[in-house]
């Protein structure tokens, strides 16, 4: 079930009208605890045991750090709960990585198993390990009761593709009955609007020029190679985020609020300040709970390349149980690596020449656009093959190569438009009814641009 | 109270919707919709007295000049057009009917009808602008009620349940226009309004190649090809349709009489899904031969020069010199037709399968 697919509207139609027909916010909770098993069961049900595992692992964790007071005790049974959620996940996520690649070593081709990816793993485990860790660390006192923990981590809207949501910003909301009075229902709604735009014309409709590229790259030459990497540099941005707008809506319109994961990151002045603004929600868990644990910047120039080494490969790996993933982690380390030596030997007071901005601002895009190379092909042969077409200076094929100005151009306002536009703003002007005569004309100017076959986001394969 | 906003954007986003889809179609997106295009340009030919309706067998094979040329030399005066549109679906072939006859209300005298009812290509593809445009709610209920009656359905079989999910499909998306630019965009279907057409026949004189080429290459296709044509010409069965479908049939034929035209039943010379046909044919002959002209071209035994191989492009088509020896065949038996007719009483008694029915 796709937010962008007629199904969910059916679904959420259904969840929401009985959600807020419902008085007792213990019986809320547990219609959006069984809405959320019905989501994610409608991927796989087989895989829903995994999630309750998970769930299970990650209560009878906290309670029990809750109950010891022993550090040495609390140590244990974090490592335990953490080495249980890994498990799933680097059973389920890596085995065939780490089978296949033992295997090259070893000239082995055949697997033992073949492993399948349930959807929403990495998510649903970095909700599990950073609820434990929290606990451990006292920034939250563990809940008692079980449904409020089986809901923060199957909450639907957040589920397979985040935002990953901190405990301490779910939990207390759950404490409460949500008030439908006091709901900002046009400002999810609109926002629900602009994902579906994101997602369903933009993203959905710009594969044309990402996919056939990727999948025969040697066939190409230099144009299509631009095309498709800047193609494939607005879907990513449109579809994920286009999916983050649309969960934050759908929560928002059951009461919850969750933090925005993405602030304009192609506007970034540099990989410091893109990671501030390209999948908040997981830069600041991997600072929390990888970077920071791991040292952070304390000890020197040296530690903190190593630390900002570790917590890129580590992310890269989490993306996708691939060597190019690592591979992109890596070019996005090493950029952050620089960006600080550079901004650690600049003197801070030196005043800028005119225009470093907005250069500083194209080198950023174009490192991020071409570490997305590594992050699309399935191969390093394929990337490579990529990399090679920008070699050879021929016009594009896959479209004709006027398209690359709309696409580009697509991608800017994006940016630009949504940079300036105060959705909420927006939303709170004129009555209800004018807002809701404006809604129905925008979708009606929306849908006939929609991709008719409905592509899942790509951030559910992670 | 909530509700009552929601209800307001929906009627709001409706009514948006048909404005978009008017524009649209003024500015040339409805060009890919056969069934639309078809019916617009035969409007346009106003002294038409014979109309053809059927598939792509006849708009590729029937040509009205040449038909009207050979009823001349006969004698007989005719002015036909060619409605034909490929893999048209019976609720489409429904659909056209009840539009002409609709927004013209002269002069068509004689309706010729393809015997195969079971094409759906419509059906099946919920995507494409052809489906969009053509699945409203008349449409939609006629398309799924009619394929509840069907029989045998076209390979790979799909469930009803299928076939109400794709309609389902094409019914929102023709009442919000969803996906319309990308099918538009995206649609393989011809785009129709640029065809060169001739009284809505499009000549297949440009294509090249025989089916003899093929079955020449392989000879378990040749053996099959010869095995279905003796199936074919030995097939009497009348159980490859229902009764449904066939009072469904008759119902159209109903409506073609009540306008004042006379419908004849014209069996091509047909080899994909020719089973049905053979069934329909043979349904009318014994049940109400004497009041529905049934012109069958469609047994091999009888029809030798249209299923030789080398006077077909492909396994359902036939090629341009076929084409035209078959227009000249239908035109000699309507002329028999006619001439059989001429001091014999003009009026048509009813089938009688439908008062028996």
């Amino acid at each position: 079930m796709i937010f962008t697919d007629w199904t969910f509207f059916v679904f959420f139609a259904v969840v929401s009208l009985v959600y807020w027909d419902i008085p007792s916010n213990d019986w809320r909770k547990i219609w959006l605890l069984a809405a959320s098993c019905v989501f994610y069961a409608a991927w796989d049900w087989r895989f829903l045991g995994l999630v309750l595992l998970v769930i299970a692992n990650t209560y009878v964790a906290t309670r029990a750090l809750a109950r010891k007071t022993a550090e040495r005790h609390r140590r244990t049974i974090l490592a335990v709960g953490i080495v249980v959620s890994l498990s799933v996940l680097g059973f389920f996520k890596y085995f065939n990585f780490f089978a296949d690649t033992i295997g090259s070593l070893f000239g082995v081709q055949r697997r033992i198993i073949d492993i399948l990816l349930p959807v929403g793993i990495s998510f649903y485990t970095f909700h599990s390990l950073s609820y434990m860790i929290d606990t451990y660390r006292r920034k939250i006192v563990p809940t008692r009761d079980f449904v409020d923990v089986a809901l923060y981590i199957l909450f639907f809207p957040q589920l397979v593709a985040g935002p990953i949501v901190r405990a301490t910003d779910l939990l207390p909301q759950m404490r409460e009955l949500r008030s439908l009075g006091g709901l900002d229902a046009r400002h999810y709604l609109l926002m629900f609007l602009v994902g579906y735009f994101k997602k369903a014309v933009i993203s959905d409709n710009i594969v044309r020029f990402v996919d056939p590229f990727f999948s025969h790259p040697a066939q190409y030459g230099g144009g299509d190679a631009l095309l498709a990497v800047l193609s494939y540099t607005t879907q990513i941005y449109c579809d994920f985020s286009g999916y983050t707008d649309m969960a934050i809506a759908v929560a928002g319109l059951l009461g919850y609020q969750l933090k925005p994961n993405f602030a304009h990151p192609y506007l970034a002045a540099n990989l410091i300040d893109f990671w501030r603004r390209w999948h908040i929600s997981l830069s600041f868990w991997l600072r929390d709970y990888l970077y920071f644990p791991l040292g952070g910047n304390r000890g020197g120039p040296w530690m903190q390349t190593r630390n900002i080494a570790i917590t890129m490969l580590l992310g890269g790996l989490w993306h996708g149980a691939a060597w190019t993933f690592v591979a992109w982690g890596a070019l996005h380390g090493v950029g952050l690596i620089v960006c600080h030596a550079w901004r650690n030997w600049r003197n801070p007071t030196h005043r800028e020449p005119i225009g470093y901005s907005l250069g500083a601002n194209l080198v950023t895009f174009s490192w991020v656009a071409f570490a997305w190379i590594f992050f699309r092909a399935t191969s390093f042969a394929d990337a490579s093959s990529v990399i090679r077409c920008f070699s050879d200076l021929k016009l594009p094929t896959l479209a004709p190569w006027q398209l690359a100005l709309p696409v580009a151009g697509v991608l800017a306002a994006m940016h630009v438009v949504f940079y300036r536009l105060d959705l909420k703003a927006i939303a709170a002007r004129g009555p209800d009814s004018v807002f809701a005569l404006s809604y129905g004309a925008a979708v009606a100017v929306i849908l006939p641009f929609i991709n008719v076959k409905v592509e899942p986001f790509i951030y559910f394969q992670f | 109270m909530r509700l009552k906003y929601a209800w307001l954007a929906i009627l709001s986003l409706l009514i948006t919707a048909q404005g978009i889809s008017a524009i649209a179609l003024r500015f040339g997106f409805g060009d890919k919709y056969a069934v639309g295009t078809a019916l617009d340009r035969a409007l346009k030919s106003n002294d038409t007295t014979v109309l053809f309706l059927g598939t792509s067998r006849i708009k590729y094979a029937l040509d009205p000049a040449l038909f009207d040329t050979a009823m001349k030399a006969t004698g007989f005066h005719t002015v036909s057009y060619n409605l034909g549109v490929p893999a048209v679906s019976f609720a489409e072939m429904e659909y056209q009917l009840h539009e002409y006859f609709a927004r013209r209300q002269c002069c068509v005298k004689y309706v010729f009808i393809e015997s195969d009812i079971v094409e759906e290509a419509s059906l099946r593809e919920p995507n494409t602008v052809r489906s969009i445009l053509f699945f409203d709610v008349s449409n939609a209920f006629n398309s799924f009620t009619y394929i509840l009656h069907e029989k045998e359905k076209p390979p790979p079989p799909i469930s009803n349940w299928t076939y109400a999910k794709y309609i389902l499909t094409a019914l929102f998306r023709h009442y919000t226009n969803a996906g319309l630019f990308q099918s538009f965009i995206a649609d393989t279907h011809d785009n129709f309004r640029a065809q060169v057409e001739q009284n809505g026949y499009i000549s297949v004189a440009a294509a090249r190649g025989r089916l003899s080429d093929t079955l020449d290459a392989d000879a378990s296709l040749r053996q099959y090809y010869d095995e279905m044509l003796a199936e074919l010409s030995a097939s009497k069965s009348t159980k490859h349709i229902s009764d449904g479908q066939f009072a469904r049939f008759l119902d159209l034929m109903d409506f073609i009489k009540s306008k004042g035209a006379e419908p004849i039943v014209l069996r091509s010379s047909q080899f994909v899904l020719a089973l049905p046909s053979a069934s329909l044919v043979e349904r009318i002959r014994v049940s109400c031969f004497d009041a529905l002209p049934v012109f069958d071209f469609g047994r091999p035994a009888d029809n030798k020069e249209l299923f030789d191989p080398r006077n077909r492009l492909n396994y359902d088509h036939l090629a341009v010199n076929a084409a035209e020896r078959f227009t000249l065949m239908v035109a000699d038996r309507f002329a028999t037709l006619l001439d059989a007719r001429k001091g014999a009483a003009g009026t048509q008694s009813s089938c009688p399968s439908r008062e028996t029915k």
